[in-house]
């Protein structure tokens, strides 16, 4: 169903998914190398469930003031002179997570029985990622419940402070913060173009934020096709079966909108017509996150 | 069948292609073989992921004896998406070999 803009308050931080970025600008989930992806590759982002909270950046605005005769005569905001860092942060160590911001491994082959990860403090290379963050929203027009989804479709992740040991007791006594650097992208997470003349309506078709209200949370799931091709699995069960490719599942190939022949429920398998060799695929589809 | 080979909509594979436990679902980097299968890729790979997949990719197309014997239209399929080798010139062979014999057979009759 169609939703008409509306206000209400966010509430909670509840999950934030991460997956890394190719240069074309669509979300490859955790492969090794974003630019060397085989034909027939599902991909799925990684979940934190651990999100205690997350601040986003700040973005000082350059403002040319003019002041004559002892007065303010006007002041003129030419717009953002700076990107700030948003920080996030998690109540538990999270390896994998660790291993993928600091283009490192969870070695586990080394030595049978440890799991071993670095700091990687000569890393000079840092992916670039998908990341979305979940909130709660009322809806204090209807008093009914939605989700705010908040995506960065180009951003790198840097953790400043290194896991600290106490022995403080009570709620999460050893938080870890990482620090967001947000970069702009021409790509939206469903794998469209951004507009500067529709849909987001974005000068210069390109931004670093983009916000998405839905009835329940949003995850998604890329495919890089052979041609044979005409199924892959989401990650999680949808809620809804919508096959259209722009209603209530966001459903591209090659960042247009995409029709395919059906989205099951239960198996989370969607289902098209073959097509090419290398065809990308984006499904950004509302979950509640039910294993399949 | 290896235990790093599940089947779409069946069992899943036992291990990822580097040989490791499965990560929990859903596994992260999945790849599919001929449509009927597919293998996991770890998040860290410890081989040459490639390499690996069609090694795997191999053992699962089947042998000239199973291909002769196949009606043609799935033989052609097959051959299609085989990896050119002493394998597919095998079976082509032995094929181009049965239309001769079958023209022989019927300029005789």
């Amino acid at each position: 169903m169609a939703l008409t803009a509306s206000r209400g308050q966010g509430i909670g931080a509840f999950f934030m998914l991460i997956a890394k970025r190719n240069s074309n600008g669509y979300p490859v989930g955790q492969v090794a190398d974003p630019e060397t992806i085989s034909n027939a590759t599902t991909m799925q982002p990684y979940l934190v469930r651990s999100l205690v909270n997350f601040t986003p950046e700040s973005r000082p605005l350059a403002v040319v003031t003019n002041k004559g005769g002892q007065a303010i005569i006007s002041k003129t905001v030419l717009g953002a002179d700076d990107v700030g860092e948003g920080t996030f942060t998690l109540s538990e160590y999270d390896e994998t997570l660790t291993a993928l911001i600091k283009g490192s491994a969870v070695d586990v082959s080394t030595v049978d029985g440890w799991a071993q990860t670095g700091s990687n403090i000569n890393q000079r290379n840092f992916p670039r990622f998908f990341v979305v963050f979940g909130t709660r929203f009322t809806d204090s027009t209807d008093g009914s419940d939605y989700w705010l989804t908040d995506i960065y479709p180009n951003a790198q992740i840097y953790q400043p402070d290194f896991r600290s040991i106490s022995q403080d007791t009570g709620v999460n006594p050893n938080p870890l913060t990482y620090n967001l650097i947000p970069s702009q992208s021409t790509k939206n997470i469903d794998g469209r173009n951004m507009s500067s003349s529709s849909g987001l309506t974005v000068v210069g078709a390109s931004d670093m934020r983009v916000t998405i209200r839905s009835r329940y949370m949003l995850a998604f799931t890329s495919f890089k096709a052979a041609s044979a091709s005409t199924t892959y699995t989401l990650g999680y069960r949808p809620v809804y079966n919508t096959a259209t490719g722009n209603a209530d599942n966001s459903i591209t190939k090659n960042g247009s909108t995409f029709a395919v022949s059906s989205v099951n429920t239960s198996t989370g398998a969607v289902t098209f017509t073959a097509g090419s060799d290398a065809d990308f695929h984006v499904c950004v589809y509302q979950t509640e996150f039910t294993a399949i | 069948m290896d235990e790093r080979i599940g089947i779409i909509g069946g069992d899943a594979p036992r291990l990822t292609v580097s040989g490791q436990p499965l990560p929990p679902h859903p596994f992260p980097t999945t790849v599919q073989l001929h449509n009927r299968f597919y293998v996991v890729v770890d998040t860290f790979p410890t081989v040459d992921v490639n390499a690996v997949i069609s090694e795997l990719e191999r053992t699962l197309y089947p042998p000239p004896s199973v291909l002769i014997e196949m009606p043609e239209d799935e033989r052609e399929q097959w051959l299609a998406q085989m990896p050119k080798g002493v394998e597919t010139e095998q079976v082509e062979d032995i094929m181009d070999d049965e239309e001769v014999s079958a023209d022989d057979t019927d300029e005789i009759g």
